[in-house]
């Protein structure tokens, strides 16, 4: 199984660790994608950023993100079957919100204790999961108006 | 005569996507004669088919895990974005701003909503049950302001649900 870590901009060496520590890398085809070098080069596979994510996406079968919205939300318009670690590590904790929300709608998995990780790898390719159908944005126009009139 | 030109403000990652996501749809509606000018804490700039006239980076305004670093970097911050802010008005002529946060959009959106030029905001979209401090700033001083997530609408009354970007 191909197992895609993406971490967007903000490094989140706590993940990278836990990963390391429960093998994840011997266990399966595993490339993490981490705006810090020098945290994912302990892996037999990774990048800082790519122009082509997307690429990335397509070639896993199950992606674990950070909590990052941008990411989980385009993850979820494109139907793949992510693992969601939100970071409490920072001193904001919103990252919980949206955790919340895919967990209650069971649009992925969440993984708030990274002990679990490997565990949830396991289950992440048969769980049940929804999938998501994004409400486009139709404001645009009160935009204009709002601006110009 | 000035250039029109409306600011779009906006962080790095999910802020940046959200303010993208919205340019692709906003950039066909706004009027030939209006550009944009680019306020981001992003190292990486939107893509458009408008002319971006100027692009103003900043440092975060909230350090993602020091609370002592956010607080001596906040003036220098403010600061800098006054002057630019004051240098803009001087340039062109600014018709509003659009943010999508955080807090890199606060000071630009106080200064235009002060220099009587329109202020649209959007809640993060990362947002479902509490505010953001960046968005309880911009509620109170946008002529728009956008919610993503329907459950917020009894914190934020008098804000518009249109989908999400």
């Amino acid at each position: 199984m191909k197992v895609l870590v993406t971490l967007g901009t903000t490094p989140f060496p706590e993940l990278l660790s836990a990963l390391h520590m429960q093998g994840v890398d011997e266990s399966y085809q595993l490339t993490v994608q981490s705006p810090e070098n020098e945290d994912a080069s302990r892996f037999s596979n990774s990048f800082q950023f790519s122009d082509d994510i997307n690429s990335w996406y397509d070639w896993a079968d199950i992606i674990i993100t950070h909590a990052g919205a941008g990411s989980i939300y385009r993850l979820l318009e494109q139907n793949h079957r992510i693992i969601v670690v939100p970071n409490t590590y920072r001193k904001d904790k919103h990252q919980l919100e949206i955790s919340n929300y895919v967990e209650q709608n069971k649009f992925g998995l969440v993984c708030f204790d990274l002990k679990q990780l490997s565990a949830m790898i396991a289950q992440a390719d048969t769980a049940q999961i929804n999938s998501y159908t994004k409400t486009e944005f139709l404001g645009t126009r009160d935009i204009v108006n709002t601006i110009f009139n | 005569m000035k250039k029109k030109a409306v600011i779009l403000s906006y962080g790095k990652g999910g802020h940046q996507e959200q303010m993208q996501r919205l340019v692709v749809t906003l950039q066909s509606e706004l009027p030939k004669d209006t550009d944009i000018i680019v306020m981001t804490d992003s190292k990486t700039v939107i893509t458009t088919e408008k002319k971006i006239l100027a692009s103003f980076h900043y440092s975060e305004a909230r350090d993602k895990h020091s609370t002592t670093k956010t607080l001596l970097g906040l003036p220098k911050l403010i600061v800098t974005q006054f002057l630019d802010s004051i240098s803009l008005n001087r340039q062109f002529e600014i018709v509003g701003i659009i943010s999508t946060g955080p807090g890199v959009s606060i000071i630009p959106s106080m200064l235009c909503k002060l220099f009587g030029k329109k202020v649209i905001a959007f809640e993060s979209w990362s947002r479902f049950y509490h505010s953001s401090l960046t968005g309880k700033v911009l509620y109170k001083v946008s002529d728009l302001f956008f919610i993503q997530n329907k459950t917020l609408q009894t914190i934020y009354p008098k804000a518009i649900y249109r989908g999400r970007l």
